[in-house]
């Protein structure tokens, strides 16, 4: 059987139980055993920024889609030592100048053993880690950071891992040994770490530090991080996080900041190292009537783009965008290709700069629960914009939403490929 | 003589004067023992309607809430939740949607754990009453722990007498600020209760629905009515309540957001 066909039939099983209104026995025998389920069905549109100086590249053009339909369906198995959890992910998408495509996915995001030694808790297998405080960014998610563009309604993958964790009162000691087994040339995920963690909860403050070894490049990189949350008063949370890093690394395009060559032969993109990277961030949350939340963040992130390195980018694009008109074909594929590699600066940080501002209203209402977000970069007066709308009256939950990406022409947000993209959601968790 | 006439008159002013203080001092005493006795013995009587919910220092119960808004069930959805004592509790909730969410409170802490991430989140007591039926309504089990009481004067319900308690709150982090609960004389069972919040209004009011399982008689149901929004009820069902205890560990929140799959039984 395919994995389309499967995530399908599944899919029929949990729509029947879905469409039911709620009932004890039914859940209490779907999920008498150890496993529970959620399923999630997606359709997403998208608007295209013409302004962008890569909007029209044919490569590019050729990638654009229209919409694309998502099925997520999680399994998930929690038994006394043994955790599981199996994504199995379905998309079509579909194409303006081509036929719909069909990818699909299984993935195991989760398995474990844990048991204890003592009054020690050890895990052995993959896991989900996430450490920090903040909801738009984290500076000591150090592990696994999760990306906050996406729409899916699925579980972040794990980490392979073995961990030695002591729980005591409310603090938690922990020791991490992270991806053992891969080398050292590996980033992201996989990258190889060893971690050391503590965190307490006083009366008004959750509060952690970390400390953290990798190797970058035959180097040692030693990160050390803080932070806390801090309940102010009854309505007021205010929450923040120091990151330190003794060297980091960014990839720079080889020829920002020239203007006498403007075309790369080989991929121009690099990986550059710097030392004593900081990122902090500082936020909070207020409640502010029985039904209405703000969440306001400020951080700045060393390891994202300076304001130098977008400027000295974008006039590079701004040069190589100024060939496509050449009359020599050579020039103009040579163009096309360059900056198609150019691009790709927006595939680092979530498309960040370093200095961000993020803003979040909810209303909790009795069925209805609007949000509203704002990112905002004030070195560039660009932001995202995102409007949701989530219901909560029937066994299946519906959430929709619109996200606009907006700024001048020579700001990040203003050069996206994408200037908007909505959605609706259908999911349930059983 | 004169002066032995002003003596005594003074002598007998000032004795007089101690006289009436040390009157106005037993008076006072007095008045304080037989309030501290009405307090004392209000607040035996919650702990008697307590005992009518929580029958046990650790327990395991099954909420079911409904809720109804002009006489149409808009929603419904379960939780289970684990009460230690100390004032600790922890909610799990287990409908589609929010399926293994938990809120975790300890005395005036509080955190949020949503299912798909490993990290808890420290939430204010203000952002706990966000919702429909607040995580107060469904994890809190006993009063006395929460609240000082105070006798007032019988008042007449649906043509019987009945007691009238008025808590207040003595802790932080409680969903309401004062309760007026509404007793039978005798067995002290509770009938009905009015919730005020901070400001002093009366945010809901409540009936309960005593039943006889064999080995006690417990309260099954709490019918909730919003005063606010009008045509707004909630029905907090209790369709399992068993003595139960967790460990210690499932209260730390670092603990809870490690074990996302949360397996307690």
């Amino acid at each position: 059987m395919n994995t389309k066909l499967k995530i399908t039939v599944l899919s029929l099983v949990v729509a029947v139980t879905s469409t039911q209104t709620f009932n004890l026995q039914a859940n209490e025998l779907l999920t008498s055993g150890n496993l529970s389920y959620s399923y999630a069905l997606q359709q997403e549109w998208y608007d295209y920024n013409n302004k962008s100086y890569v909007a029209d590249l044919q490569k590019i053009s050729a990638e654009k889609q229209s919409d694309t339909d998502t099925e997520i369906l999680e399994l998930i198995y929690g038994a006394e030592h043994i955790r599981a959890t199996v994504t199995l992910k379905g998309r079509t998408n579909k194409n303006s100048s081509r036929d719909s495509n069909y990818d699909s996915d299984a993935i195991v995001k989760q398995l474990t053993y844990s048991n204890t030694v003592g009054t020690w808790d050890y895990t052995i297998g993959r896991k989900f880690t996430g450490f920090g405080f903040g909801a738009a960014f984290r500076p000591l998610d150090v592990i696994q950071n999760q990306d906050l563009l996406t729409f899916d309604r699925e579980s972040q993958p794990g980490v392979d891992q073995l961990s030695l964790e002591k729980f005591s009162g409310l603090s938690n000691l922990g020791f991490y040994l992270l991806n053992p087994t891969q080398n050292k040339y590996q980033v992201g995920l996989k990258q190889r770490a060893i971690l050391t963690r503590y965190s307490q909860s006083k009366e008004n403050a959750d509060w952690m530090t970390l400390f953290r070894i990798t190797e970058q490049q035959k180097k040692q990189n030693v990160q050390f991080g803080i932070g806390g949350s801090f309940v102010v008063t009854e309505a007021l949370e205010l929450h923040s996080s120091l990151l330190v890093s003794s060297n980091y690394i960014k990839q720079e395009h080889s020829l920002d900041g020239q203007s006498s060559i403007i075309f790369a032969e080989s991929n121009p993109w690099n990986k550059v190292e710097y030392t004593n990277g900081k990122t902090f961030m500082v936020g909070g949350n207020w409640t502010y009537s029985a039904r209405n939340n703000i969440m306001f963040e400020y951080w700045h992130d060393d390891l994202a783009l300076s304001k130098n390195q977008w400027r000295n980018h974008l006039n590079l694009m701004a040069l190589q965008y100024g060939q496509l008109n050449s009359a020599t074909a050579d020039i103009r594929t040579i163009a096309e290709g360059n900056l198609a590699w150019s691009y790709q600066a927006f595939g680092h940080k979530q498309y960040a700069m370093q200095d961000n501002i993020f803003l979040r209203w909810s209303y909790q209402g009795n069925t209805l629960h609007p949000s509203a977000t704002v990112l905002y970069s004030p070195n560039q007066s660009g932001s995202i914009f995102s409007a949701l709308l989530n219901i909560d009256k029937y066994t299946v939950k519906f959430n929709t939403g619109v996200r606009i990406f907006s700024g001048p022409r020579d700001s990040v947000y203003g050069q996206l490929l994408r200037s908007g993209e909505y959605y609706v959601t259908a999911y349930g968790d059983f | 003589m004169k002066i032995v006439k002003y003596i005594l008159a003074t002598s007998l002013l000032i004795s007089s004067i101690f006289a009436s203080a040390a009157e106005q001092e037993a008076n006072t005493l007095a008045e304080n023992n037989m309030a501290k006795g009405t307090d004392q013995e209000a607040n035996e009587w919650v702990k008697i309607v307590d005992s009518y919910r929580q029958f046990s220092e650790s327990i395991k119960v099954t909420t079911r809430i409904q809720v109804i808004n002009n006489g149409e069930k808009e929603k419904e959805k379960l939780y289970e939740v684990y009460i230690k004592p100390g004032r600790k509790s922890l909610v799990v909730f287990k409908s589609s949607g929010e399926n293994g969410q938990k809120v975790l409170m300890l005395d005036n802490m509080f955190w949020l754990l949503m299912p798909k991430s490993p990290r808890p989140i420290r939430i204010t007591p203000l952002q706990k009453l966000l919702g429909d039926a607040t995580t107060g309504d469904i994890a809190t089990m006993s009063w006395h722990e929460d609240y000082d009481a105070v006798k007032e004067s019988p008042v007449e319900i649906d043509g019987v007498k009945v007691d009238s308690v008025m808590l207040t709150a003595k802790v932080q982090g409680v969903s309401y600020k004062s309760i007026r609960l509404f007793l039978a004389r005798e067995s002290h069972k509770p009938l009905k209760a009015e919730f005020y919040v901070s400001s002093g209004k009366l945010a809901k009011y409540a009936s309960f629905v005593i039943h006889n399982t064999g080995k006690r008689e417990q309260i099954i149901k709490m019918e909730l009515t919003d005063a606010i929004q009008k045509g707004r009820v909630t029905l907090v069902e209790y369709l399992s309540n068993e003595s139960y205890s967790i460990d210690d560990k499932y209260y730390n929140p670092q603990f809870l957001a490690n074990d996302i799959t949360l397996k307690i039984d």
